[in-house]
């Protein structure tokens, strides 16, 4: 989707707190002791099942100033809470009269993903294909504005970049890595398809507003590519 | 990050002419399994910015000032595909044992918003 969570690029955040590693809280990285449980709960959840993708699929589908107000482990308990009303898990009337979500953002997050379930995919084939591209090749990434979870971000879609790694290995780590983020968030199938880095020069992603020597390195399924002109 | 599996990890390195720098754009992907839980201002909106494209002046926030002969290489972790920094050996640590040189390495270091620390940082 085409979410605020969607950050590469956007102006107007102010410095970073260079300094807050999250160590100085006494409690490692967490500002209060309720977030290791809502950290410990998504982990059994995804361990138990559910995919990652999903899982960040469900943070991402907030009205844009809840994503702003929650703080990091606020965003992870909406998510979970919409995973589990989505798959069943738990009741949409027990979630909203706990006050966990709301019927508004519980209506906006169900459609969203029905809207993209019921439009067209991004997909260019439903299984693994060996692939298209090798080093070096010119690529473009396409555009897109989908309903759908999708790790293209929006900074990246357009451009011109040049592939700078194929993951064809075959260990499991990296068979893993080719499961298609997009299918698998949206309507949870996993399906392999071709990755790659491809590596884009910071002055074709920001134009004279980059700075010197600069470059992006972002990971495509093949589903994102096209051959360069 | 798969449960139960290993962190598939691609180690970038640092050298004279080319600096890594990490950074999750879309929400806080990272090599959990090495770095442990990632710093509260790498899951934040002005890191997430302006890594991508601003990393020069991203570095200077951090102390770390590079040429601009040295290429800075960005990378977005989109996929379940980590990454992570060797950083350059410092100067002045021939014949350092590996617990010695362990004293230098930090956590942004392997992020790649800093160096690794020089001998002359070390405490007492």
């Amino acid at each position: 989707m085409n979410g605020v969570y969607d950050l590469g690029g956007v102006q107007g955040f102010g410095p970073i707190e260079s300094s807050n590693s999250g160590e100085e809280s006494g409690l490692g990285h967490f500002h209060e002791d309720w977030e290791k449980r809502i950290l410990g709960m998504a982990l059994w959840v995804v361990g138990s099942g559910m995919p990652l993708e999903y899982m960040r699929y469900c943070r991402e589908r907030q009205f844009p100033k809840n994503y702003f107000d929650r703080s990091y482990y606020e965003t992870w308990l909406y998510g979970l809470v919409l995973a589990l009303i989505e798959q069943g898990e738990v009741t949409a009337e027990e979630m909203i009269r706990r006050g966990l979500i709301t019927q508004e953002e519980l209506d906006m997050a169900i459609s969203l993903r029905q809207d993209a379930l019921a439009g067209p995919s991004i997909l260019q084939a439903r299984e693994m294909t060996p692939p298209q591209f090798k080093v070096g090749d010119a690529v473009r990434t396409i555009v897109q504005r989908p309903s759908g979870h999708t790790r293209e971000t929006r900074y990246s879609r357009g451009m011109m970049g040049v592939i700078e790694h194929v993951y064809d290995g075959n260990d499991v780590g990296e068979i893993e890595a080719r499961t298609f983020a997009d299918a698998r968030g949206t309507s949870l199938e996993k399906i392999e398809r071709p990755l790659y880095t491809v590596r884009f020069r910071g002055s074709e992603l920001w134009g004279d507003f980059a700075e010197d020597n600069t470059y992006v390195n972002v990971n495509m399924w093949e589903d994102y590519l096209e051959p360069a002109a | 990050m798969r449960i139960g599996a290993q962190d598939t990890i691609r180690v970038v390195e640092n050298t004279p002419k080319v600096h890594n720098l990490i950074v999750c754009t879309l929400c806080s992907c990272y090599p959990w399994g090495i770095l442990g839980l990632p710093p509260v201002w790498y899951k934040s909106g002005p890191y997430r910015s302006r890594a991508v494209s601003d990393p020069r002046s991203v570095l200077a926030e951090f102390g770390t000032v590079l040429d601009d002969d040295v290429e800075i290489r960005v990378w977005d972790t989109n996929s379940e595909m980590w990454y992570l920094v060797l950083p350059e050996r410092p100067a002045g640590t021939e014949g350092w044992t590996e617990e010695q040189l362990m004293e230098l390495v930090t956590v942004n270091s392997m992020v790649g918003v800093q160096n690794a620390k020089n001998p002359s940082e070390l405490g007492g």
